[in-house]
């Protein structure tokens, strides 16, 4: 996909440049987007397969396909690796390609930042999994990847209780995860404010938009709570502090608190975009304006102040006391509510319609009908009482996988198909693409529903294995079959993605009838986004400029509208036509560098800190005093 | 502008087929030693009643959702060489609060059961509760009795092996000698946290009689699965019997000449 998707941008004239330094010195948001997307796409392939051999090893009791060991830094690393190598990267590709087109802007507004931004990620995610090889001696045959669960609880993550340096490869990973996502939550936060076309009032602005903002602010927050806790993790494990160490009198309730106030916004994080995305691909396909756009939007916006909230749901039983309980118990339903508002003004956004069900509005009813499950086992957890029973068996194993898979990656499914030709001017193919949505639809219900039984019947999470006699066999045969079924549709995907992007035939700039800004360009767009800046005047604005209405409300075909709106590419660099774009640059890169070289530095060798942080100063020195143009 | 495929006639099919299969498969299928459905204990029938009072309603709305979706993509499709489109309704307000306003006092009504059952569930056992001290380590439970004196010591049963009359509130000291975990009896109670510096406690009391399979549901590292326990609910008599037994095998122990610190009980 990786290679394929570069030759298509590579072989349209939108990017001159081409070959794989051009790539290393991109600072083009769309390139960015894309290195993202193909770059969490294959973290998505590697944490796929650890789910794989985490449902092979429960498929039946007793089992010893995996020793316990290896079962506990796989089902870590597969946490580890969906929530901050798969969801968060690919909704960034998402920000990056789409942002900017949706806005009328040119590019980010730090594009050298942006860049940085994705080789951080890359360099945290790689460093993550360098940890399966380096982190335990592998000529013993040992996985040295982290063992202590993607919410690392202390005092287990302390030297003391996890030797080997998994630990270590996971605290600054991650580390180095966050900066990543800082640089982008601030680089997004000041695009969107600032970098809108003249117009583009905050009401005007898609839905997507507006999601991103809410998303990027939750960042800003978000990651220096984790980031505070990582440090004191490090200082624990490499400096001998006692952060949390209760032998000397820290507390592992700090971690708790720090973890999960950073960790439920996070699940924000992870879904706000996908449901940005569902309420620009809904309208679309049901021929309608999405019903009651400030209601969607006021409700993300909602839903983003009380994320903040509600972290202490999470820790019921740790015994916070009923006060406590009580308070966070309530702040967790109510935080259903703009949830609930969101699911009924996209069934009232199709009421009425004209309803096409392309791929991408196929993924988008699989968001809605999925999430909902979700959505409703979350309120369940507000019933405190019985959540003692449910805190971490699979019950919840089950509940937000319905979150993140039925609602998060469907709607990032439903991304992809829908923006697909805008990037590649191909379409993907309809028929596989339906293929691939049904599997993963059954796939889905055949893995998680069985989970949800099993919590119920009281089975826990994270354990390597089960006795015979509990009961819990069917349903978890039931989970493996199903995981297999989840797997076959993404070869059925990426068998699309291959034979679509070989395809002779291109599609125009506007395949679907879109609403929005970026289908006014050609696909794929060309370097510069948009010859001239538009001017907006409503929500939708393309749709605007297409259809008039009459007096019932009924669209009327402006007679100079659609297609000959679209702007032409005659194959002009930005240059050619008098329009300035940033520089390429290859500081970005160098700077990402420094960091894991810090990280392994801390990791076996101290002096080796000093190494990574020159060429982290260096490349920022050379960024600093880049020339501005060329 | 879709071909009606073979796919998407068979997949609605097999996606009710998945569904019947889960619903469907026998009741055989749900019964388990730790099935939290199935409680013999007061804490645990009380969770599971809380549970069904939200899961009811919440099974109504879900499925309510899903014809919902169902019925209006049908009504609302697209039919062949349609060139039209629909009226464009941007929106309502009074219908949009409706169903912001009715879900929000459902929420409300939900808070309210939450409230009482955390109270509950935090009230102090009675004055006839008998108190055991569970302690969590790398992997096993430790179980004693501080009230009951064994031969100078309080009486400590085999580890992974607990005791307790029915029909008695059993006062449960909890803590972690090292990393967290978490006590947990599906059928007599939910699970409360062991953490070290972070003493816990809460209360439980069997209704039936019978033996009761536990299970350490906070991840604690390699044996984690393992960390199993099993929870033994007698008549008071023969809890009384069995503690007369062990005091009496104390006893005879102490007798013999001790090694290391002398205790200071009788
Ligand atoms: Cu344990």
């Amino acid at each position: 996909m990786a290679v394929s998707t570069a030759g298509a941008l590579k072989a349209h004239g939108a990017t001159s440049e081409s070959g794989i330094w051009s790539w290393l010195v991109t600072v083009d948001h769309k390139r960015i987007g894309v290195l993202y997307g193909v770059s969490s796409f294959f973290f998505f392939l590697i944490g796929g397969i650890e789910a794989l051999l985490i449902r092979i090893q429960l498929a039946t009791p007793e089992n010893g396909f995996l020793d316990p060991d290896a079962y506990n830094r796989i089902f870590t690393m597969h946490g580890t690796t969906m929530v901050f190598l798969v969801v968060m990267p690919m909704s960034s590709a998402f920000f990056n390609l789409l942002v900017p087109l949706m806005i009328g802007a040119r590019d980010v507004a730090f594009p050298r930042l942006n860049a940085f931004s994705f080789w951080v990620f890359l360099a945290g995610g790689l460093l993550l999994n360098a940890s399966f090889f380096t982190g335990g001696n592998i000529f013993d045959g040992e996985f040295g990847a982290p063992d202590g669960g993607w919410f690392g609880y202390a005092p287990l993550t302390l030297e003391r209780y996890s030797g080997g340096h998994g630990i270590e490869y996971w605290m600054l990973g991650l580390q180095i995860l966050g900066v990543a996502s800082l640089a982008g939550g601030f680089n997004f936060a000041v695009t969107i404010l600032n970098m809108r076309a003249p117009g583009m009032t905050l009401m005007r602005m898609p839905v997507f938009v507006w999601m991103t903002l809410v998303m990027s602010f939750l960042l800003i927050f978000a990651m220096p709570v984790i980031a505070v806790a990582l440090f004191q993790l490090s200082f624990d494990r490499l400096f001998d502090a006692n952060f949390f160490n209760p032998a000397a009198g820290g507390s592992p309730l700090l971690w708790q608190h720090l973890f999960w106030l950073f960790g439920h916004p996070e699940v924000y994080i992870l879904i706000l975009p996908a449901m940005g995305m569902v309420s620009e691909v809904l309208p679309v396909y049901a021929r309608k304006p999405l019903f009651g756009y400030p209601f969607v939007v006021f409700s993300g916006v909602a839903i983003g102040f009380m994320s903040w909230g509600v972290w202490a749901h999470h820790m019921y039983t740790v015994g916070l006391g009923p006060v406590a309980n009580s308070a966070f118990g309530i702040t967790t339903v109510m935080i259903a509510v703009p949830t609930g508002v969101k699911i009924f003004n996209w069934l009232a956004t199709l009421w009425g319609g004209s309803i096409s069900f392309n791929t991408p509005m196929m993924f988008c009813l699989g968001f809605i009908t999925m999430f909902t499950i979700g959505g409703l086992t979350g309120v369940t957890h507000s019933m405190v009482p019985s959540d003692y029973q449910q805190q971490d068996t699979y019950y919840i194993v089950a509940h937000f996988h319905q979150v993140l898979f039925g609602g998060a990656l469907f709607g990032l499914f439903a991304g992809i198909y829908y923006w697909f030709p805008k990037f590649t001017g191909k379409l993907l193919n309809e028929a596989l693409g339906q293929v691939h949505f049904w599997l993963m639809l059954i796939g889905f219900n055949l893995t998680f529903q069985p989970m949800m039984i099993l919590g119920l019947m009281g089975m826990p999470r994270r354990v390597a294995s089960y006795p015979e006699d509990y009961g819990w066999d069917l349903w978890n045969m039931m989970a493996t079959l199903g995981a297999f079924t989840i797997a076959l549709s993404i070869l059925v995907f990426m068998w699309n993605v291959i034979v679509s992007l070989r395809r002779k035939e291109r599609v125009g700039a506007d395949p679907w009838d879109g609403r929005t800004l970026e289908w006014s360009i050609p696909s794929p767009p060309p370097e510069y986004n948009f010859r001239e800046i538009p001017h907006v005047h409503s929500v939708d604005d393309f749709w605007h400029r297409k259809y008039a209405e009459d007096a019932q409300g009924r669209p009327v075909p402006v007679p100079a509208g659609g297609a000959a709106l679209v702007e032409h590419d005659d194959g002009r660099s930005a240059h050619e036509l008098g329009i300035h774009m940033p520089s390429t640059s290859y500081f970005p890169l160098v700077a990402a560098i420094g960091l894991p070289i810090i990280a392994l530095g801390l990791i076996y060798y101290i002096p080796l800190v000093f190494v990574g942080a020159a060429v982290l100063l260096i490349g920022l020195y050379g960024w600093v005093y880049e020339p501005a143009s060329e | 502008m879709v071909r009606r495929s073979l796919v998407t006639r068979i997949a609605p099919l097999l996606l009710i087929l998945t569904f019947g299969l889960v619903l469907g498969s026998g009741c055989e299928y749900f019964s388990s030693p730790q099935n939290t459905f199935a409680p013999a204990g007061e804490v645990a029938e009380g969770q599971r009643d809380d549970f069904l009072f939200v899961m009811w309603p919440a099974l109504v709305i879900l499925i309510g959702v899903w014809v919902g979706t169902v019925v209006i993509a049908i009504k609302f499709r697209r039919k062949k060489g349609d060139t039209t489109l629909p009226r464009q309704v941007h929106g309502n307000t009074p219908l949009e609060l409706t169903w912001t306003i009715i879900p929000a006092i459902m929420m409300a009504a939900v808070a309210v059961p939450t409230v009482v059952g955390i109270r509950e569930l935090a009230r102090d056992p009675g004055d006839d509760a008998l108190t055991i001290n569970v302690t969590g380590v790398q992997w096993a439970w430790l179980f004693e009795y501080p009230d009951i004196d064994a031969g100078g010591a309080p009486l400590s049963t085999t580890p992974g092996e607990l005791r307790i009359p029915v029909g008695r509130d059993i006062d449960v000291q909890i803590r972690s000698t090292d990393v967290n975990h978490s006590f947990w009896v599906p059928k007599l109670a939910g699970k409360t946290d062991a953490i070290q510096n972070h003493p816990n406690h809460m209360w439980l009391r069997a209704t039936k009689e019978g033996e009761f399979a536990g299970q350490c549901a906070e991840f604690c590292g390699l044996d984690h699965y393992k960390m199993r326990f099993t929870v033994y609910a007698m008549p008071q008599a023969e809890f009384d019997a069995w503690v007369a037994e062990q005091q009496a095998a104390a006893g005879a122990k102490q007798g013999e000449p001790q090694v290391g610190l002398a205790t200071d009980g009788e």
